[in-house]
């Protein structure tokens, strides 16, 4: 009678620590679902201001500018579209696109940029990844060698330089 | 029944006993592991975060400034590499962040990676305060932003007037005339024709243009030797020479794809009615760039002769190829 007592007591603290375990297991995941929800949102809310100081700056790099404050290089733009060697080169951006005038406010039909189009295009697409994603864009100075009756000059126009942001970050 | 002493205990108190220890164990264990990860996530973060910081595209920190230094409240190790394997054809570095905890330097972070910036620093950067100093390596046109890091003092001896300029506004730096003004600072002099003795110095600075203009020539320290051109002459001096070449390398390859990219422009720019006589010079330089190997390559395969070239012919031709 009394070694069942002890073995009924030996079960019901087992069950009672197998049940506190779970409580922490379960706590814990709960607690972790929540944090990992907020690092998500607030990564891609950093990503997105990040991109947004970016925008401002990158017209200034070796590749983009022509040799004045946030005015890029159309004529060197043509050789970078599409170009494999940068597909991978910001990684923190999912897409890069410069939209000429031409292209601002067309959703569809918009003529992409290379030798063979050049300079009757709408869009130098640089790479897109194709991820989901979310956009940023600043307006830029597109500046290019432009002849007319036989005179050449710098013809520069707005455009517009978009990133976009991965939203599956992390 | 003989007292024997002994304590009595029931089953149950053994059993809790036991059980106790365990669970307790289990919990110290894993607080343990959980501090030593957030550590580790901390120390990611920070890296991360200083990497952020380090893009001149994302900081504006670039174009031949001195930003002011980043400051930490706690000692911190940086430790850097260079691979040209990954991440083809531009290669990458990668950092690693340690900071202090306990009184002890933490285990490092896990690597950041570093592709699109070029950060001229010795091998592992300690201290509460890291200096930073940006220039463009231009060659003639601009290639990339170069960044230094540095967390010594330095004491520079019989420097030219362009450097006293350049560096003026950067904290860690000294100037002087007499060496023995530095003290226990690390000594840089600069030796052109004229100076004189450079043997209590730590590195050696040579003018290669032999009039003490210091544009090209070479940097001796720590038993080894770098060539340097033009603006490279910091991170020779600031740099680990593992560093500086295996940088110089990155560059190069940034170089052969900037140039890839002019070459395409002066195609274009040829059906507007502008021809180039740049075309071939900067094939030449390509081909040199190519076969790359360290910095000596810079005057021995004459890419800096060639960039001089470039330099001269560019305001000739009918369509500037470049704006510095």
């Amino acid at each position: 009678m009394k070694n069942k007592r002890g073995q009924l007591k030996i079960q019901e603290m087992a069950f009672m620590l197998v049940a506190v375990f779970l409580f922490f297991v379960l706590a814990g995941l709960f607690f972790m679902a929540v944090l990992s929800s907020g690092i998500q949102k607030s990564a891609v809310d950093i990503e997105m201001k990040k991109a947004s100081g970016v925008i401002a700056n990158l017209a200034g790099s070796a590749e983009f500018s022509c040799g004045k404050p946030n005015c890029v290089d159309g004529d060197k733009l043509v050789g970078m579209a599409r170009n494999d060697d940068y597909r991978f080169f910001w990684p923190t951006f999912e897409s890069l696109s410069i939209i000429r005038e031409s292209g601002i406010g067309k959703s569809t039909g918009l003529i992409e940029c290379n030798i063979a189009t050049y300079p009757n295009c709408d869009e130098y697409v640089i790479f897109d990844r194709g991820g989901n994603k979310t956009t940023t864009s600043s307006f830029i100075a597109l500046c290019r060698l432009e002849k007319e009756n036989g005179i050449k000059y710098e013809k520069c126009e707005m455009a517009k330089l978009e990133i976009g942001v991965s939203k599956d970050e992390i | 029944m003989k007292n024997k002493k002994a304590i009595e205990m029931s089953f149950n108190w053994l059993f809790s006993i036991i059980a106790g220890i365990v669970i307790l164990s289990l919990a110290i264990y894993g607080a343990t592991k959980v501090i030593d990860t957030g550590t580790q996530i901390v120390s990611t973060e920070s890296a991360a975060k200083l990497t952020a910081f380090l893009d001149p595209a994302q900081s504006g920190i670039a174009y031949g400034q001195v930003s002011p230094p980043i400051e930490f409240n706690k000692e911190v190790r940086l430790e850097f590499s260079c691979n040209l394997d990954d991440n083809p054809p531009f290669g990458k570095q990668s950092l690693r962040f340690a900071e202090e905890s306990f009184g002890k330097i933490s285990e490092f972070s896990y690597p950041i990676d570093i592709v699109n910036n070029y950060v001229f620093s010795e091998n592992v950067l300690e201290g509460k305060k890291i200096y930073v100093y940006s220039k463009s390596f231009n060659l003639p046109f601009k290639v990339a932003d170069m960044i230094l890091l540095s967390t010594e003092q330095y004491c520079f001896v019989n420097a030219p007037r362009f450097v006293e300029n350049d560096l003026e506004n950067l904290k860690n730096v000294n100037f002087t005339n007499d060496i023995d003004d530095c003290g226990d600072i690390k000594s840089v002099c600069f030796q052109g024709t004229g100076s004189g003795s450079t043997s209590e110095c730590h590195t050696i600075v040579k003018d290669g243009s032999n009039k003490n203009l210091f544009t090209v020539g070479s940097v001796e320290k720590d038993g080894g030797s770098v060539y340097y051109y033009d603006n490279l002459i910091y991170p020779a001096i600031m740099s680990s020479e593992e560093n500086y070449e295996c940088n110089l390398k990155r560059l190069m390859n940034k170089f052969i794809v900037v140039s890839n990219l002019y070459l395409d422009k002066i195609s274009i720019l040829e059906k507007n009615g502008c021809g180039s006589t740049v075309a071939g010079r900067l094939n030449e330089m390509i081909s040199a760039a190519n076969s790359f190997e360290d910095s000596l390559d810079l005057e021995s395969r004459k890419l800096v002769s060639k960039a001089k070239e470039v330099e001269r012919e560019n305001p000739k031709t009918a369509c500037k190829l470049y704006d510095i």
